[in-house]
């Protein structure tokens, strides 16, 4: 049995303009300790996914079909007290920092032990004071530190202190949404350390979402592209990183400034994102794609790689071709 | 919680604005027109009395002198002597501004807690049935011309109704006889009643509205969210994490409404004949008594700088990043 097993999962946003398909017909497995990270531009659906993980979608979004199930359960028919038993305790989310995820007016140490008080209340005081110890210690922040409030930390100790917070009631599932976005690149890069060690130390299974695929492939063994709603590839670290097959990844690893191409930089020419009120089957990146050869008013397949990896195209030649870096 | 620094700082504030005030008080008296001369002494004495009068009121020496004198009194508590009632003039304040405290207090912090209250469950329940008739009749509520609904309840509820007195603080019969402590209190709390609720209801509207709408903004920062992902309950998050930051603004508004109740309560105490500072300011300053409107202004300044003090030091323990 997988930790977490997500199924045809579609997920809609009522709109003025009709129903917005944020999420199209996702689907993906995680096992225990394993880490899957999903990449994709803005509004392409990976918040919304993390958001129904947790049960803290907004008003307006209706799960229009799919199962989530996570250890078994299925998590979608749940009431919001069985969420609140769920929500902290087996499933912890580590939010970016940068926004205020700390509450202002109560100090850190009073905010992380609420997460614990809230699933074991009957947690000796001594135990309380321990585990507090081993989180501070696990997440490198200063016991003296404690007590302060979050405006006296840093950004990267506000982070870190974030993940603490997750980490209170070692959940099974660790959701980090854009965890390192507002950082500055030294201290993301320790963030970055800090989730995988936390994450392998305590054999926690890792959603990891994220606009730079870069950062992902630093921390997850796999890997998901979104598109408009839609994974469009998935695949190891490396295969994804190292050769990617759809032409949406080419694009975004593409647009990636790197020392080897700063003089052959070739920024994709992307077109405005497809509507996502209308409800196609057609291939959503076709009106940007540089390969799209008479792909219009055609639905895509999955197209198998390798048994590991995979693309969702219209064009089984463009993918099974593959052209290295570019 | 507050820093020791933060407070004392905040004290040499306030120190040096009110003895700015006094000193710029002292001058607007000797501003205003007519010297206090043909004010203070009769035109019907003996020019011997009159400097006999003028040198003993020390008129006659230089303005500076004059100045020192005022705030050596001040600080000495002498405020001189009333025109009109001939009595000390602190005695006569001190009396007046137990009324108008006991009043304004209650009903401010009466319609603070009862607006947080309301303003938090019609935040969370924004868009409901409950949350509309709230704010509408809040609303409705904080448009109140004062002395129009003042004198609707003195009407309805007093005069037609009976229910309660139609003015004053107190039945001089009661405290004539030597009636119980409690039969007295009693009597007091009776004579409360309308003042208290018309300036309940209008203070009402306007806090639950200023709950409601920085509830509102508070709802969508992003530590509500945290405070879901850690599991807690709908409860807690609204008690704990939202209530306690929204109620913020209201502290403010609480301690300025407190600090011009002692002046612009006036118009309430005159349509209940409520003997309050508020009255008597209005009468001294007509009835040219200098003494009494000084130390009047005096005292509203005192309690403006105090009310402003108590929320910035409330403000302080309540907020931890004000201190920085």
């Amino acid at each position: 049995m997988s930790l977490l097993s997500v199924d045809h999962l579609s997920i809609g946003y009522q709109t003025k303009n009709g129903m917005l398909k944020a999420v199209d017909n996702i689907h993906f497995d995680l096992e225990k300790g394993q880490s899957l990270g999903f990449v994709g531009e803005s509004g392409c659906g990976k918040t919304t996914i993390g958001m129904a993980l947790m049960g803290l979608l907004p008003e307006n979004a209706v799960i229009l079909d799919g199962h989530i199930r996570f250890q078994g359960d299925d998590l979608i028919s749940l009431t919001e007290t069985q969420w609140q038993t769920v929500r902290g305790a087996k499933i912890a989310m580590i939010f970016q920092a940068a926004m205020n995820a700390l509450n202002p007016v109560m100090p850190v140490d009073e905010q992380i032990k609420e997460a614990i008080i809230t699933h074991q209340p009957d947690i000796s005081k001594t135990d309380l004071a321990d585990r507090m110890k081993e989180l501070f210690d696990l997440v490198d922040i200063p016991a003296r530190r404690m007590k302060d409030y979050p405006h006296e930390y840093s950004g990267g100790m506000k982070q870190r202190a974030i993940i603490a917070m997750a980490l209170a009631c070692d959940p099974a599932l660790i959701i980090a949404d854009e965890p390192t976005t507002a950082l500055d690149v030294i201290v993301q890069d320790q963030i970055l350390r800090e989730i995988k060690k936390v994450q392998e130390a305590t054999r926690t299974g890792l959603v990891f979402i994220s606009h730079d695929i870069a950062v992902v492939a630093s921390v997850c063994e796999r890997i998901c592209v979104m598109y408009a709603g839609q994974i469009v590839e998935t695949g190891t670290r490396k295969e994804v990183f190292k050769s990617p097959r759809h032409p949406y990844t080419r694009t975004l690893l593409n647009s990636y400034l790197s020392l080897d191409n700063l003089n052959d930089i070739r920024v994709p020419d992307m077109k405005e994102s497809p509507d996502q009120t209308v409800d196609t089957d057609e291939c959503r990146f076709a009106g940007s794609c540089a390969y799209a050869r008479g792909c219009a008013g055609r639905s895509p397949d999955w197209i198998d790689i390798s048994p590991t990896h995979k693309a969702f195209c219209c064009n089984p030649d463009v993918i099974r071709r593959g052209h290295g870096k570019s | 919680m507050a820093k020791p620094g933060y407070i004392l700082l905040k004290l040499v504030e306030v120190g040096i604005i009110f003895f700015v005030i006094l000193t710029a008080l002292f001058f607007l008296f000797r501003l205003s027109p007519g010297d206090p001369i043909s004010k203070m002494v009769d035109p019907m004495l003996t020019p011997e009395d009159m400097a006999h009068l003028i040198q003993q009121m020390g008129l006659d020496r230089p303005m500076w002198e004059q100045y020192l004198i005022y705030v050596k009194n001040f600080f000495t508590g002498s405020f001189g002597v009333s025109f009109h009632y001939g009595e000390p003039v602190a005695t006569i304040i001190a009396d007046k501004l137990k009324w108008t405290l006991l009043l304004f207090t209650t009903s401010t912090l009466l319609a603070a807690f009862a607006g947080v209250f309301l303003g938090k469950i019609a935040a969370w329940h924004k868009g409901s049935r409950l949350d509309n008739v709230m704010s509408i009749s809040a609303l409705v509520c904080y448009t109140l011309f004062i002395p129009w609904f003042a004198l609707l309840l003195l009407w309805i509820l007093g005069f037609k109704w009976g229910l309660f007195p139609l003015g004053g603080v107190l039945t001089p019969a009661l405290w004539i006889s030597n009636a119980s402590v409690v039969a007295r209190i009693l009597d007091v709390l009776h004579h409360l009643m309308l003042p208290l609720l018309t300036l309940f209801i209008i203070n009402l509207g306007s806090y639950l509205l200023l709950m409601r709408s920085s509830m509102l903004s508070v709802l969508r920062e992003d530590y509500i969210l945290t405070a879901r992902a850690k599991g807690l309950s709908e409860k807690k998050i609204r008690n704990k994490h939202a209530a306690r930051n929204a109620a913020l603004p209201v502290i403010t508004s609480v301690g300025l409404s407190l600090a011009f109740s002692i002046n612009g309560g006036a118009l309430t105490e005159q349509i209940f004949t409520w003997p309050g500072i508020g009255r008597e300011l209005i009468f001294a300053v007509s009835n040219n008594d200098y003494p009494l409107a000084q130390a009047c202004f005096l005292l509203i300044a005192l309690v403006v700088l105090c009310a402003n003090l108590i929320v910035d030091l409330l403000y302080a323990w309540l907020d931890p990043r004000i201190t920085y």
